[in-house]
């Protein structure tokens, strides 16, 4: 909306003055950030109580059949406020021309809807439906995914041409070969889906998804930041990418949001995302790290999350026909918990490790 | 009005929308009816025995398939769908009343996507506990579904569900001098009448449990008139036939025929016992106004006309029906003390029966207890909703006239059948049920069937089943699957052992190859059996040997090491234990140091460690590393609400 008041006082030859330091990225990125944290803080506790009014609670049980010292019956669906925060942000601050942001926001809000329906289900039906349970959720997700693979070989991406199916592998500066479009967009879909399952199993503990993803959205800003750019693209060898620079404000806007969320989300939790915040985090990482070229850099930024999905694989598929466990407990976080360290330490531990990679991934950005 | 039926494949769901519909004659003024079934199946047979018009459709049955069955179950679906939508564009109907069955699939389906051209409303009918697939995805469609048990809007997917209870026939409700009919069926007044039927077509368990009983019936010194309905003849059983000859070879009572009739009747030796055999009763009502005590089935119109006359029963669920629906009737009706009930298990030749003492004490027990049949008919009777007319029309009137319906929204929650989805609930849930109860009964069927499975996933459940129940009979065969499970069997077998009282002599040679055992799990598990069995084992050096290596060893999984921490100093004296345990005094994961507390403690309790032992004791533990990761969370305002409901409530 900012874009748009400056744009009009542009026009009819008003000058702006000061106000000019609204077209600057960073200046926006910030408001946009600091919008949704806020936002969320201050609405957040109004949204829990609804939500726990409308039975939107987790498990389903009520607090009478529990124990003092569990959770459950807490409210969940927390990531409506995500979505929220997040939107208001962006409609504030963010420049709707760009392509880029209309593909980020276009995944974000459908993967929030397929996590609506998800949570919606689990409240009012009281059980999955019959069993295809994951199957409609995998139908509904690939919906979104096959789609966005086709569109992303196709002349309407956003991404100059050239750069569209090479794969760029990170500390290589130069593509290390092209693949047929096809090929890649089969890549995409398998890719696009693993992140958001991996994001989504990775919800299991308070706070836990937040901290990953607000480093690797971190990075993926910076990235999107240096790309748009003229000047810094050039001067770390980086192709150009126009108007990818508005990504970094959505980056801003939903760090703001998860901060903010965090606040009520960190142990002991009031409320949980549920999958409607879960698969939206997941729908929009993916996205990013598609649009940005820097999917390859997501299994060390996003380090975490692919340690999360591959042990419950591995738990799951292998250690169902082996007939035993193969982790003590899966995904890695339950198996920390297992061995005894509390809830709030392993959050934290893995926060760390999140960190961690992403400074390593962040090396790529000079060491090519 | 114009009313669309549908629903159907067995009589149980053709007559209940048939019921309904009379019942709806006598509020609205009903016009046009047309009942929309399969060609070949029950209702080609009963539905123009009513004088109502009837046009068939495609469909077929969905649950249990394979995959390729199930493709073309799902284009014959739809091609029903396809021929339905001419059916209600051409009928537009202002009420569909579906009563489950595959049949109602595609009207349901159709008139779903009709609904922006035809303004039907869709009630779904369901009689059973547990509802049928189709009916559940009918529920997603449906204006209102209406239910005969209280737990059943727990499984329906939405809440639009109205508790009606069974829609019976007239003659159920209406009042009858008992005194009367008992002269006209020439019963006795101080006889005790009792009624045994397995529906029309005859049920196998009941006829043979009925003849086998006649010998002890006859001892058991009380005037008894026995009124058995045995069925008629069908394809592969013939009813009549085979119970004819079981009572007099086994039953021991010369049968002979009733004039003017098509039964037979005999007499025991002292005339005490009077036994009427009969293919049929066509004025069942009768039969069961008389009765002292009813056996029967427990599909939901025999429980419901059970109710309604308020009569004591001992039901025998048929078994292996889907979803075990009549099981779960008779365990809701029996929970509210309405029923007796025996369970059916699976017999060697294919035909599933009743344990012939389990039912004869049970009869027994009962016919030597007026009271308890009292008590039993008339918490049968209050489980029966009188008013149930006057609910479905309310209903149905609501949903025509568009005004709000009051759907149930706090129902009960199914106390046993809730935690059937997950077995390590259902295990808990048994283990605090007292020998005996209705879930034990009904469990202790499946681990007979769950162990004889061929898929590994059933039988563990069966194993963990087996330690639940306590069914030390099936050690020899848990032991077996010890030596051929998988990695999870293995450790499952550990698990239900320890739960049973075992001969030690087996533990000894589980635990011998659980410690050896290549899956960690096993190894944890053997050395927690061990632990249990330290008396005996103590002994056994080349146990000893193992637990030691394993405290010994390296590398080794942690959930293994805190185990047999735990029970090395049951084993080894103390200077022994210090040595081996003083690594793990400082061990990075907390479980490991608190497995040596734990262990001490238990050695003490167990008194393996003398008084003037303590002070050595003491010293070690001082040393241990007690900085702690691991807590227990307190969350204050739960446990104040807890308090505070549990006092209210």
């Amino acid at each position: 909306m900012s874009i748009i008041i400056l744009h009009l006082l542009k026009q009819y030859g008003i000058s702006y003055g000061y106000f000019r330091l609204f077209e600057y990225l960073t200046f926006r990125t910030m408001l946009a950030a600091i919008t949704a944290l806020l936002f969320v803080m201050i609405f957040g506790h109004p949204v829990i109580v609804a939500l726990y009014r409308r039975r939107f609670r987790d498990t389903g049980g009520d607090y009478a059949s529990l124990d003092a010292s569990s959770k459950r019956g807490t409210p969940t669906g927390g990531g409506l406020l995500i979505i929220l925060a997040a939107m208001l942000a962006l409609l504030l601050w963010g420049d709707w021309n760009s392509a880029y942001l209309l593909v980020a926001v276009a995944a974000f809000l459908y993967f929030g809807l397929v996590g609506y329906l998800d949570d919606l289900q689990k409240v009012r039906f009281k059980s999955s439906l019959f069993g295809l349970g994951q199957m409609a959720k995998t139908f509904m997700q690939l919906l979104f995914i096959v789609p966005f693979a086709l569109f992303f070989i196709s002349s309407w991406n956003p991404v100059p041409a050239a750069w569209r199916t090479p794969v760029l592998l990170p500390f290589f500066k130069n593509a290390v070969f092209e693949p047929a479009p096809l090929l890649f967009a089969a890549f995409i879909v398998f890719a696009y889906f693993s992140i958001v399952n991996a994001v989504n199993i990775t919800d299991g503990l308070d706070g836990l998804v937040s901290g990953p993803s607000i480093m690797t959205l971190s990075l993926y800003g910076i990235f999107s930041y240096i790309l748009g750019n003229t000047v810094l693209s050039s001067y770390l060898l980086f192709p150009y990418f126009p108007g990818c620079g508005e990504l970094t404000v959505f980056c801003g806007a939903l760090i703001g949001a998860l901060l903010g969320f965090l606040w009520y989300n960190t142990y002991p939790a009031e409320v949980f995302m549920g999958d409607t915040g879960s698969l939206a985090l997941g729908g929009s990482l993916a996205a990013l790290a598609f649009l940005t070229r820097q999917e390859m850099l997501f299994p060390i930024v996003g380090g975490v999350f692919v340690a999360m999905i591959g042990s419950s694989l591995l738990q799951e598929k292998v250690g169902m026909r082996l007939g035993r466990r193969i982790f003590l407990r899966a995904p890695i976080h339950h198996s920390l918990t297992h061995k005894g360290v509390a809830e709030p330490k392993v959050v934290t531990r893995l926060w760390i490790i999140s960190i961690l990679l992403t400074i390593l991934a962040a090396l790529s950005l000079k060491l090519r | 009005m114009k009313v669309l039926l549908t629903g159907g494949g067995t009589g149980g769901h053709v007559y209940p929308p048939l019921a309904l519909l009379e019942i709806l004659r006598s509020r609205f003024p009903i016009g046009d009816v047309l009942y929309v079934g399969i060609r070949g199946r029950a209702e080609e047979r009963i539905v123009p025995a009513h004088g109502l018009p009837i046009r068939y459709i495609d469909s077929a049955p969905w649950s249990g398939l394979q995959p390729a069955a199930m493709a073309r179950a799902l284009f014959r679906i739809g091609r029903g769908v396809l021929q339905s939508i001419p059916i209600l564009l051409k009928f537009r109907p202002h009420l569909i009343l579906a009563a489950g069955g595959y049949v109602s699939a595609p009207i349901t389906l159709a008139s779903f996507l009709l609904r922006p051209f035809v303004r039907s409303r869709l009630v779904v009918d369901e009689q059973n506990l547990y509802p049928g697939l189709m009916n559940r995805i009918a529920s997603l469609f449906a204006h209102a579904v209406l239910v005969s048990f209280p737990e059943t809007p727990y499984y329906i997917w939405n809440q639009r569900c109205v508790y009606t209870g069974y829609p019976v026939r007239d003659v159920f409700t209406t009042a009858a001098d008992r005194g009367a009919i008992r002269a006209r069926l020439g019963v006795p007044p101080d006889a005790l009448m009792l009624l045994a039927y397995g529906g029309s077509m005859g049920s196998r368990s009941i006829n043979r449990l009925i003849a086998e009983s006649l010998p002890e019936l006859a001892r058991c010194g009380r005037r008894i008139v026995l009124v058995h309905a045995a069925g008629l003849a069908t394809g592969d059983y013939d009813a009549w036939a085979d119970t004819r000859t079981l009572a007099q070879t086994r039953g021991g009572i010369a049968l002979a025929p009733v004039p003017e009739t098509d039964g037979l009747v005999g007499y025991s030796s002292d005339g005490l016992l009077e036994y009427r055999l009969m293919p049929y009763l066509h004025q069942i009502v009768d039969y069961l106004q008389a009765a002292d005590l009813v056996v029967g089935r427990a599909g939901a119109g025999t429980l419901a006309e059970l109710a309604a006359l308020g009569k004591p029963a001992i039901v025998i669920p048929k078994r292996g029906l889907p979803g075990d629906h009549q099981e779960l009737n008779a365990i809701s009706l029996a929970e509210r003390g309405g029923c007796e009930v025996c369970f059916e298990r699976p017999g060697p030749d294919g035909v599933d029966y009743v344990v012939h003492r389990e039912f004869l004490d049970l009869l027994l027990a009962l016919l030597a207890d007026p009271a308890r049949l009292t008590r039993l008919g008339e918490q049968a009777g209050q489980f029966f909703i009188r008013d149930f007319k006057e609910k479905i029309c309310d209903t149905v009137g609501r949903l025509l006239e568009g005004r709000e319906v009051d759907y149930v929204l706090e129902f009960e929650l199914p106390k046993g059948l809730k935690i059937q989805k997950q077995i390590d609930a259902l295990t808990a849930f048994l283990r605090n049920e007292p020998p005996g109860s209705l879930y034990r009964r009904y469990y202790g069927i499946q681990v007979d069937t769950d162990l004889k499975s061929t898929d590994w996933q059933i039988v563990n459940r069966g194993i963990k089943l087996c330690g639940a129940l306590q069914r030390t009979d099936k050690v020899s065969e848990l032991c077996g699957f010890f030596d051929s499970g998988n990695g999870f069997i293995r450790r499952n077998v550990l698990a239900a052992i320890r739960e049973l009282e075992v001969d030690y002599g087996m533990v000894v040679n589980l635990v011998r190859r659980g410690l050896d055992d290549s899956y960690f799990e096993v190894r944890a598990g053997a050395a927690v059996l061990a632990g249990q069995y330290f008396d005996q084992l103590a002994g056994h050096a080349d146990v000893l040997q193992r637990l030691r290596a394993l405290a010994a060893k390296r590398f080794e999984v942690s959930d293994v090491q805190a185990a047999v921490i735990q029970v090395l100093p049951l084993f080894f004296p103390l200077d022994d234990y210090f040595k081996m345990v003083d690594r793990f005094r400082f061990a990075r994961n907390v479980r490991l140091r608190q497995a040596i507390l734990s262990g001490i403690l238990r050695a003490l309790a167990a008194g393996r460690i003398r008084r003037e032992d303590m002070d050595r004791v003491r010293q070690f533990v001082k040393e241990i590393l007690i900085t702690t990761s691991s807590f227990k969370p307190e969350f204050s305002i739960r446990e104040s609400y807890r308090e505070l409901y549990d006092k209210l409530s």
